[in-house]
């Protein structure tokens, strides 16, 4: 469904989300963190971009048609995530309204482990040139 | 020992390469031509290549996993905004001041003022962060 037809408060399907160790060794070497140890721990950023990734894929704004500019970003950390934990990402938008030829977009993610604890959330704003 | 109000974290300061922003892209799966096709990029408002603005936030969360070990992965908190794009070949420096230590009901937190600017002290990211520590 195009982004311009989701209402505030629409929640995505739940989704697996996985990340290996090898995965997670990517992810800290790709933004130049000797200092994490991906083996034992994934970084805590890499569960939120790689959430944040399929959101973006999810909403069609991935594929450059459209200007994206991602404007802030918060997060938060209940517990470290281990390489290979099975999560399921839980995602709705938090607003979606256009203004001035450009839309705003609020993408909410839950991360949740397989007993159910909420190991982190996210939130995303993002403007599309609506034009 | 805990950190003080005034206390800075030990910053972070790196040179984003298009080698390292193609990396971030396969790593994060996020492979949006304005990162990655100069031809593309030329005729965005930014007139080229940008680096991903959580490519460059990971600096500001490797800076409070070094400052905070244990607390940050579980107990920590940001809220930030991407002011400017980081263009390839552009350094950017990560810094942290600690504004305020409270401690409700034997939970500490901390709050650091957390910026990223570049050479010329453009800012790239501002916001702030918080760890608590039990």
């Amino acid at each position: 469904m195009p982004l311009q037809d989701l209402e505030s408060g629409h929640e995505f399907p739940a989704e697996p989300l996985v990340i290996t160790a090898d995965e997670a060794a990517a992810y800290a070497s790709a933004v130049g963190d000797t200092s994490a140890n991906p083996i034992e721990r994934v970084p805590s950023m890499a569960v939120i971009a790689a959430g944040l990734s399929r959101f973006i894929k999810h909403l069609g704004l991935a594929d450059g048609t459209v200007e994206v500019v991602h404007a802030s970003q918060e997060a938060s950390f209940n517990r470290a995530v281990t390489p290979g934990e099975q999560l399921e990402i839980r995602a709705s938008l938090k607003s979606n309204t256009e203004r001035r030829g450009s839309r705003f977009t609020t993408v909410e993610m839950a991360f949740i482990d397989g007993a159910g604890a909420q190991v982190a959330e996210a939130s995303s704003l993002i403007v599309v040139n609506a034009s | 020992m805990t950190m003080q109000p005034g206390d800075e974290l030990a910053g972070v300061e790196r040179t984003v390469t298009q080698a390292q922003v193609e990396a971030y892209a396969d790593a994060a799966g996020d492979h949006n031509p304005i990162h990655l096709d100069a031809e593309f990029a030329a005729k965005t408002p930014f007139g080229r290549r940008i680096a991903h603005g959580m490519l460059t936030l990971a600096m500001v969360s490797e800076m409070l996993t070094s400052a905070y070990p244990d607390n940050w992965a579980s107990g920590g908190r940001l809220k930030v905004r991407f002011r400017a794009p980081v263009f390839p070949g552009e350094t950017v420096h990560v810094s942290g001041e600690v504004k305020k230590v409270t401690d409700t009901g034997g939970v500490q937190t901390t709050e650091i003022t957390v910026n990223v600017k570049k050479d010329d002290g453009e800012d790239v990211i501002t916001g702030q962060a918080f760890v608590q520590i039990n």
